[in-house]
């Protein structure tokens, strides 16, 4: 199957993730967990190139999936069955926690926090 | 060994030392700053301390996930003013947090610690706030 840049960045960004073991940072970090990767590979399928343009991907130390945008402050972290957002736009914060993962949803947002 | 905890100057910097993903695509990642199971602070080492260097480099020989490439390391750089001045809102409106840089010399001379209470109680990852302490609204 043919992938784009940024489709093909995040796979692998997923997959580096996929494989942290426990304590991956020395000090009793937990793996990531599996439902947080099978969240974001749920994302991923319904996503295009395009939306993983300015997205960088990285652990948390708590099993959860960090992404930050590169074009704006802002960012969201996916676990298991939440997921969260923050940004910040011309000066004004805004931020949701502890709203239930939904793929459509998430990419929603994801789309709306580089718009 | 000094064993006293001191809050650091406002005109000093303090250095977070980065995990390798912590940066991706040259891009400093939130990671960096989240609390680790069972922290109550955020490490970091200060640069005007004489033994910065050394005890930098004696952290990340005896971690290599902290290791680059090049067998260097990197590390983002903090002003403690601003650490201070950090606000934290909830649902925009201001949560009365007290961010506090401390000196921790007794891991090493340099090492001190970026800590967020309320009430006095420190923070940790995961943990819940008390009703009492949130904005009222919330």
């Amino acid at each position: 199957m043919a992938t784009n840049g940024n489709l093909s960045h995040a796979i692998n960004s997923i997959n580096r993730l996929s494989t942290l073991k426990d304590d991956w940072d020395g000090f009793g970090a937990s793996h990531i967990l599996p439902a947080a990767i099978s969240n974001i590979r749920a994302v991923l399928l319904l996503s295009n190139d395009d939306d993983w343009t300015h997205w960088t991907m990285s652990p948390n130390t708590n099993g959860t999936i960090f992404l930050q945008s590169a074009k704006y402050i802002s960012s969201l972290s996916l676990g298991c069955e939440e997921f969260s957002y923050f940004t910040k736009k011309d000066g004004v914060r805004n931020g949701k926690s502890h709203l239930p993962f939904d793929a459509k949803n998430f990419l929603s947002t994801m789309r709306s926090l580089n718009a | 060994m000094d064993k006293t905890l001191t809050i650091v100057s406002n005109e000093e910097k303090v250095a977070r030392v980065l995990h390798r993903d912590w940066v991706v695509g040259n891009q400093l990642q939130l990671g960096a700053f989240a609390l680790r199971p069972n922290e109550t602070y955020i490490s970091v080492n200060r640069p005007a301390v004489e033994s910065f260097e050394s005890d930098v480099l004696s952290f990340v020989e005896s971690h290599p996930a902290y290791q680059y490439s090049d067998c260097s390391y990197r590390c983002a750089m903090l002003g403690v003013k601003d650490i201070r001045e950090i606000k934290v809102n909830v649902n925009g409106k201001p949560l009365n947090v007290d961010v506090e840089v401390e000196t921790r010399a007794f891991h090493t001379a340099s090492h001190a610690g970026i800590f967020t209470r309320i009430d006095k109680t420190n923070i940790k990852q995961g943990g819940i706030i008390p009703p009492k302490f949130l904005p009222l609204g919330v």
